[in-house]
């Protein structure tokens, strides 16, 4: 058996131990969370990064229904590394439009924040992928979250096996938390969207580069874990070009020219997934996610702008996440 | 380009002025006083002229934050001691006072902390079932995690070494001597193929991982007895190649301090850090603030993190 094998019977193995956990509600604290009955998704096409992005941002923040108007908005993109020739971090046109569009609507304030995952020098990474200009164009500030103030949490659901967990404070001086993933596959997880994203906001300077106290953890359980915590209030996910194969970093870009909209990261995270054409269902973290935090049947998922169909865009995924497919 | 004394004075003054109350720094301006950043700036005041109250605040913080058990935690807030932090903070120590109780506690933890890799169960099985491959990294090899019951990592145990070290020769006895080989051996098992080091491994799922300037740089200050080695050598001829691309101030800084204990020409990096003190401020950052006074003093002859450099 190779290592993809392994690695398909090691995820299957990690389904059932999450399933059989999923089961006993004594996983999540009961009443700390109200599902939704319903979400809305909105999926708007963009069809480049030079584009009018402004305009689509404008229209997906308004048609969720999303209040600004005199919040302080934290945005946390995924920046991760930067290769010239992939497609590794949020697009940093998307996130200069977002700011852009939050002040537009009246925001109080918007901060970039983002702890990358295993680089520490997260200031070459702000020059090297471009978004330093755009927070000097908007006047916006950047926060490195790996290095920020540190607050003690209690985990509000139990799937990692530990009580609490340091996040970085500037999470909890904004009022809207957006999540701004770039639509991925993941070698580990399936894929990397919205909540996964979520791990930027635990700190490096506790956990180290890479945040490997999350892996030792379980990946699913920590991603289940951080988002029951902290959820997000919004989630604008960059699926202009995607990246397919072997993601995070070292996979292909893979041309979508949509970006996704939600005030539920479950119900915008499964949406991304169909819309790559894999089965949230199988994604272990979404599965579990799905019975208390938010959405991920297609049924209670009131899809806004482009049907899923019109833009669905297979990735793909190595050989040990073949199983994710539809 | 700024003049280097001006510059100098420019980066002092950040540092001074954004001492916290408790005689500690965070990270960034107006932040939780940490002992990272607190560790770099008074190795980078320790010969400032007129300083020496700032230099002394910052000195007491550091003895008023050691924990029972011989090490620092990461901040005022968590008070749990911190593998990773500890030996940083143990040098910083250990060049501005010499040798004393503290550094004396601080070794004995930093020992404690030295272990082999964890191994999943789960891991194990597989390999045992021949299911998977074994890992890509001796296993046998211990070193430092970021976190205590976690993987060890290249960086964490760069730091170790750097503290260990420096100890004085009458501290060097077999047990720290073969904990050192043992990590040594441990960095030069995780070097990747090109030369320099990642992060972590030099493969995951079968692909090659790429060197960073930042960690090969502290893999080399690390190891910086062996220059004449071909995995130093091969990792030198990387950094020099990297670094002139280098948008980084804080990789900039590391590559500078290697390239100078390495004796290699490192002056065009002097110029790369003006322009992005020109673009950036250094991001407000009190650690790159500091190692960038650390990388003027190392062209005045005098490089920290250069073994022997400071009487300890």
């Amino acid at each position: 058996m190779r290592r993809r094998d392994f690695l398909k019977a090691a995820t299957l193995l990690g389904m059932t131990s999450l399933a059989t956990r999923c089961g006993r509600e004594s996983r999540w604290k009961t009443g700390a969370f109200r599902k939704p009955k319903a979400s809305q998704v909105a999926i708007l096409k963009a069809a480049s990064y030079e584009k009018n992005l402004v305009g689509v941002i404008l229209e997906g923040i308004k048609t969720c229904g999303l209040p600004v108007s005199g919040r302080k908005v934290l945005l946390k993109p995924n920046l991760v590394e930067y290769e010239t020739d992939k497609v590794i971090n949020t697009h940093p046109a998307v996130v200069g439009a977002a700011i852009d569009a939050f002040l537009r609507l009246g925001a109080r304030e918007v901060r970039v924040g983002e702890g990358p995952g295993h680089r520490r020098d997260t200031d070459g990474l702000l020059v090297a992928s471009g978004l330093l200009p755009y927070l000097k164009e908007t006047g916006s500030s950047f926060v490195d979250l790996n290095l920020d103030d540190i607050k003690r949490v209690t985990l509000l659901s139990d799937f990692m096996g530990i009580d609490a967990l340091y996040i970085a404070e500037s999470v909890f001086s904004a009022d809207l938390l957006v999540s701004m993933p770039k639509i991925k596959t993941h070698h580990w997880a399936g894929m990397t969207l919205s909540m996964k994203n979520m791990f930027g906001i635990v700190p490096g300077v506790k956990y180290g580069w890479p945040k490997n106290f999350l892996h030792w953890h379980g990946i699913h359980e920590s991603i289940v874990d951080i988002n029951s915590t902290i959820r997000p209030h919004f989630v604008i996910a960059d699926g202009i070009i995607g990246m397919e194969g072997n993601g995070p970093i070292q996979g292909q870009p893979k041309p979508c020219g949509v970006l996704v909209f939600g005030n539920d990261p479950v119900a915008v995270d499964s949406t991304c997934a169909r819309i790559a054409g894999l089965n949230p269902e199988k994604i272990d973290y979404l599965r579990v996610a799905g019975e208390f935090l938010g959405n991920f049947e297609e049924k209670r998922i009131e899809q806004i702008g482009e049907a899923i169909s019109s833009v669905q865009t297979r990735f793909d995924v190595i050989e040990g996440f073949k199983h994710l497919r539809s | 380009m700024i003049k280097g004394w001006l510059l100098k004075e420019r980066l002092l003054r950040f540092l001074c002025e954004h001492q916290n109350p408790d005689g500690g720094w965070g990270y960034f301006p107006r932040k939780q006083s940490a002992l990272e950043p607190t560790a770099y700036a008074a190795m980078a005041l320790q010969q400032a002229f007129g300083r020496e109250i700032v230099f002394q605040k910052a000195l007491d913080f550091i003895r008023a934050n050691q924990t029972a058990d011989g090490g620092w935690p990461i901040n005022t807030t968590d008070r749990a001691t911190a593998v990773w932090v500890s030996p940083l903070v143990g040098l910083a120590v250990l060049t501005s006072s010499g040798w004393g109780s503290s550094c004396q506690n601080a070794v004995a933890f930093v020992l404690k902390g030295f272990g082999k890799m964890p191994q999943n169960w789960l891991l194990h099985l597989s390999e045992w079932l021949g299911y998977r491959n074994g890992p890509n990294v001796n296993t046998n090899l211990g070193g430092w995690a970021w976190n205590p019951g976690t993987a060890t990592w290249v960086e964490p145990t760069c730091y170790a070494l750097l503290f260990l070290k420096r100890l004085p020769d009458k501290m060097q006895g077999e047990k720290v001597s073969g904990t050192i080989r043992e990590a040594e051996a441990m960095v030069y098992d995780r070097m990747c193929n090109s030369g320099g080091w990642n992060y972590g491994n030099a493969r995951v799922l079968g692909e090659e991982l790429r060197p960073y300037p930042l960690t090969t740089s502290l893999a080399l200050i690390a190891l910086q007895e062996y220059p004449s080695r071909m995995e130093n050598q091969k990792s030198l001829a990387y950094l020099k190649q990297a670094i002139a691309m280098e948008k980084s101030a804080l990789s900039l800084c590391f590559g500078a301090l290697g390239l100078d204990i390495y004796l290699q020409e490192w002056q065009n990096i002097l110029k790369q850090l003006d322009d992005l003190y020109h673009e950036t401020q250094f991001m407000q950052s009190i650690k790159t603030t500091a190692l960038a006074l650390l990388v003027l003093q190392a062209r005045e002859g005098r490089n920290i993190l250069r073994h022997g450099s400071v009487e300890t």
